[in-house]
């Protein structure tokens, strides 16, 4: 449509204050990003890394410290948000969690949970909401029998496809996929992300994919962010983040993939350092 | 592509429908008890059809009589069928642990559910509010609601379910806090639904089952906590046949001599009560195992 | 020397009617100072597979076949002496540390428990012992750490502690369920050091289960592909990576991504993987299968040797060399 990024942060600070502790954990510092139409934008990390964060920031499950966010040109204020602009902000961002075992909702089945959806931000009467559910159930490759069952009888990969249906419902500008494959069968791991990239095709809709697996962050994204830490030391395309890593995080993250020629190298004992918070 | 339903047996285990789960995964010790419990609703029920003898029918002419083929259990001091004045006593039996359960459940899951939604200060002045409910237990809610307002079933049942909210809702307020936080709720804020909605819709089916099973263990104490607010006569009031009166009269029976009334109505009681928390347990213990 | 040898183990779950077969069926081996890769997707029975060997199957499974440790049957053993092999023959570490330790109770404690209980050690020599292994494991300054509690240690740390425990009664054979699937990626590079350091100073048999086929190529001597409750293929890990034989194999090297290369779309292995009890008569991978034929359907291939690996398909012989590990642009 236009020039201008569907999805922008800039500045994005993240301080949890521990009471107890009386102490400060900066989650996020200073992280900013911006998101083309169509274009599918990867956040790289291991845990601690703040990415999770960062999407909860932008789908208002957190409060930013610091920091503004824009998307599709409007700016999200942190804080308190209401129901109308929730709904508002339906229409623009989404987002796919990682575990498909809680991430629907037990008691409701698949095609009232995406009616919901469409209704909510539609409107639309019972003929057109059960077509239009059909018709996302068939863009995530599921049948419309799917529709009748609770997710308990789905396996792991067809609940995600579920959420992804839920989330494509209100057709959303942007998708945030928060470690959305990270908890399936490698095999069906490969169907999601094939799926996910003929809805990228289909449709313009971008992405925002949080993962820490760069074999899969290679597939699935044009660009990248390295997060360690809270703090963005790498950017760029990803093919020359992953070919040609220039921050020394980046290259032992990448030198700690597993393949077929891959031995484990012993690290510094870096256990001085690690204590959980 | 993935087309397949997978099969139930594969996948963890979810929750059924409250008919369900109730008859067909009781297991033997709930069925019995729910045949129990069953066969008692009958009676209390049906109390004018099959009951033999009207239970204040006086004939003080064969008081305290042995069980005989015209009364089937004897007599009480006044003469009064023993049978009848049983069966048509588990008619407030039911009732008015029914109606302490069915107030406190609503009242306290509500209550529960919404101090669980809202979070923070509110949260924490009702979780104080409760703590200080918790104090008093019940029976003591019940004699000065009684005390105030005069004996009688109805204020010993107003009473009791005020003092039965606050366990309610502390159960349902745990449960509800931590289903808040998973995803799928998340996921509803997301889309914009409103606060009532998504506890309505999405919070309260899904701790259904939790609640049933609080509500049918709790039902048992209900029995014995009214049966013994009408046992010191600030319940039910006699003649009205009832077991906890029918306790209390007997008691006195008994120290003539007579404890056929006072056993058969203490019995009954507590076979009322483990029927009940025998129900709740294998409930519980059904609805735990196939917890998702 | 072998450690472990499995004959025909089974395991079925439930009675009657309502029995399921979650293993069907597998037999394997592993020398001493061996790592036996196990690599399967969900339902596949690996992880019961682990339980079976260290004698702790659900209690109301069924377990049939023959599972020879050093000779003696695991199967047919008597209580006491099962719990002598679980303490001091065999060891087990999985996927979430902090769900197996006693979060009240420290990592000294731990560390020190099973020692004293089982090997009668004074609890000073035990804490000299406790902070030995720590060192082994990568931990220096065990002194300090035997104080501290489960939730106070990352999880790659926790899982050391693990490893520290489960080597302490010097087992001949450690299984690993998962051990690293839970952590990043270069904390599992840590441990995946120290496991395979320890594996060869100790002349350690290990078992190692996981998802993660370029793991187990990486760190493991041979690989064994299960599924549906049956192993598919046994190799040398190098040989199965390079040119795998049996179609599933390479069907989950296809699907994998590759961290070098970005395909148009990625190769798939259409349906969703099952369990033993979900197959019908015949190969239980046929119904994804791209090269099945109509023997596949109705007859089930038993796992033959082709050269130095076995592998269980009916037109192993045919395809071997041919089955592709990437997709066509694959190029390192």
């Amino acid at each position: 449509m236009s020039d201008s990024p569907v999805a922008e942060a800039i500045g994005l600070r993240k301080v949890f204050r521990n009471a107890h502790a009386r102490s400060e954990t900066v989650a996020v510092a200073d992280v900013s990003f911006s998101i083309a139409e169509g274009e599918s934008l990867a956040i790289v990390g291991e845990s601690g890394s703040g990415k999770t964060t960062i999407a909860r920031m932008l789908i208002g499950l957190e409060r930013a410290t610091e920091g503004t966010i824009h998307i599709c040109g409007r700016e999200y204020g942190t804080g308190h948000i209401r129901t109308s602009e929730r709904r508002r902000r339906g229409r623009e961002l989404q987002i796919v969690f990682q575990d498909p075992y809680t991430s629907l909702d037990p008691h409701q089945r698949v095609g009232s949970c995406i009616a919901e959806v469409v209704r909510q931000h539609f409107g639309c009467d019972g003929a057109t909401c059960a077509a239009r559910v059909a018709e996302l159930l068939d863009q995530v490759g599921l049948q419309s029998e799917h529709a009748q069952v609770r997710p308990h009888k789905l396996s792991g990969g067809q609940r995600q496809r579920v959420a992804i249906a839920r989330a494509l419902a209100a057709r959303p500008r942007v998708l945030i996929l928060d470690e959305a494959v990270a908890a399936l069968d490698v095999s069906v791991q490969a169907q999601v992300l094939n799926l996910l990239a003929d809805i990228r095709e289909t449709t313009s809709i971008s992405y925002l994919f949080i993962s820490h697996d760069l074999a899969v962050v290679r597939q699935v994204s044009d660009r990248a962010l390295v997060l360690h830490r809270g703090t963005v030391v790498e950017s760029g395309p990803t093919a020359a983040i992953l070919d040609h890593p220039s921050h020394e995080y980046t290259r032992k993250l990448r030198a700690a993939v597993p393949s077929r020629a891959w031995t484990p190298e012993q690290t510094q004992a870096v256990v001085t350092a690690e204590h959980t918070g | 592509m993935d087309t397949s339903i997978a099969p139930t047996a594969a996948r963890t285990g979810a929750p059924l429908s409250l008919a369900g789960r109730l008859f067909a995964s009781l297991g033997k010790a709930g069925l019995i008890a729910l045949v129990v419990i069953l066969v008692v609703a009958f009676a209390a029920a049906a109390a004018p059809w099959i009951a033999p003898y009207d239970p204040q029918a006086i004939d003080l002419g064969n008081v305290f009589a042995a069980p005989s083929a015209q009364h089937l259990l004897g007599t009480d001091g006044l003469g009064r069928d023993l049978l009848s004045r049983l069966i048509w006593g588990s008619r407030t039996t039911f009732i008015g642990p029914l109606l302490v359960i069915l107030m406190s459940t609503v009242v306290g899951s509500a209550l529960g559910i919404a101090s669980a939604w809202v979070g923070g200060v509110v949260d924490g002045a009702i979780a104080r509010v409760l703590d200080v409910m918790f104090a008093l237990p019940g029976i003591v809610f019940a004699l000065v609601a009684v005390a105030v307002y005069g004996a009688g079933l109805t204020t010993a049942v107003i009473g009791l379910a005020i003092a039965y909210t606050p366990y309610v809702a502390r159960v349902v307020r745990g449960a509800a806090l931590r289903e808040r936080n998973l995803p799928y709720i998340a996921a509803c804020s997301v889309q914009g639904f409103s606060a009532l909605r998504i506890c309505v819709r999405h919070l309260l089916p899904n701790l259904r089952t939790l609640i049933t099973v609080q509500a049918v263990a709790s039902l048992g104490f209900a029995v014995v906590e009214l049966a013994a607010i009408s046992f010191l006569g600030l319940g039910v009031q006699p003649p009205t046949p009832d077991w906890g009166v029918s306790v209390a009269t007997g008691l006195q029976a008994s120290l003539q001599g007579h404890p056929a009334e006072a056993l058969y109505a203490g019995t009954v009681i507590v076979v009322m009560v483990a029927a009940f928390n025998v129900m709740g347990d294998s409930l519980s213990a059904r609805a735990g195992a196939s917890r998702r | 020397m072998t450690v472990l040898d499995v004959r025909d183990l089974r395991l079925m779950i439930g009675s009657g009617a309502a029995t399921l077969t979650i293993i069907d069926g597998i037999s394997f081996s592993i020398e001493r100072g061996e790592a036996l890769g196990l690599v399967g997707e969900s339902g596949c029975g690996k992880s019961m597979t682990a339980r079976s060997i260290i004698g702790l199957p659900p209690p109301n499974a069924r377990v049939a076949g023959e599972i020879d440790f050093e000779g003696r049957d695991i199967l047919r053993m008597g209580s006491r002496e099962l719990r002598a092999y679980r303490a001091s023959q065999v060891a087990m570490i999985f996927q979430d540390p902090r769900a197996h330790t006693n979060p009240v109770h420290t990592i000294g404690d731990f560390l020190t428990e099973a020692q004293c209980e089982i090997g009668g050690v004074t609890r000073a020599a035990a804490r000299r012992r406790a902070i030995e292994l720590l060192a082994d494991v990568g931990i220096p300054d065990g002194e300090q750490r035997l104080a501290l509690y489960p939730h106070q240690l990352s999880g790659g740390l926790l899982q050391r502690v693990m490893i520290a425990s489960a080597l302490a009664a010097d087992p001949a054979l450690l299984l690993a369920d998962e051990p690293t699937t839970a952590l990043d990626v270069t904390t599992q590079a840590e441990v995946m050091a120290i496991l395979t350091r320890l594996r060869r100073e100790r002349d350690l048999a290990l078992l190692f289960i996981t998802h993660n086929l370029e793991l187990a190529a990486a760190t493991c001597d041979r690989t064994a592909v299960m599924y549906a409750g049956g192993l598919v293929e046994v190799q040398r890990s190098a040989a199965l990576h390079d040119a795998p034989l049996h179609p599933y194999t390479s069907g989950l090297l296809c699907a994998r991504p590759s961290i070098d290369h970005a395909d148009r779309r990625l190769v798939v292995i259409p349906g969703r993987p099952v369990s033993a009890f979900e197959t019908g008569p015949g190969c239980s991978f046929a119904p994804r299968c791209a090269y099945a034929e109509e023997r596949c359907r109705s007859e089930k291939p038993t796992r033959t040797a082709v050269g130095a690996a076995s592998v269980a398909c009916h037109r192993a012989a045919e395809l071997q060399g041919s089955l592709p590990i990437g997709s066509v642009e694959a190029a390192s």
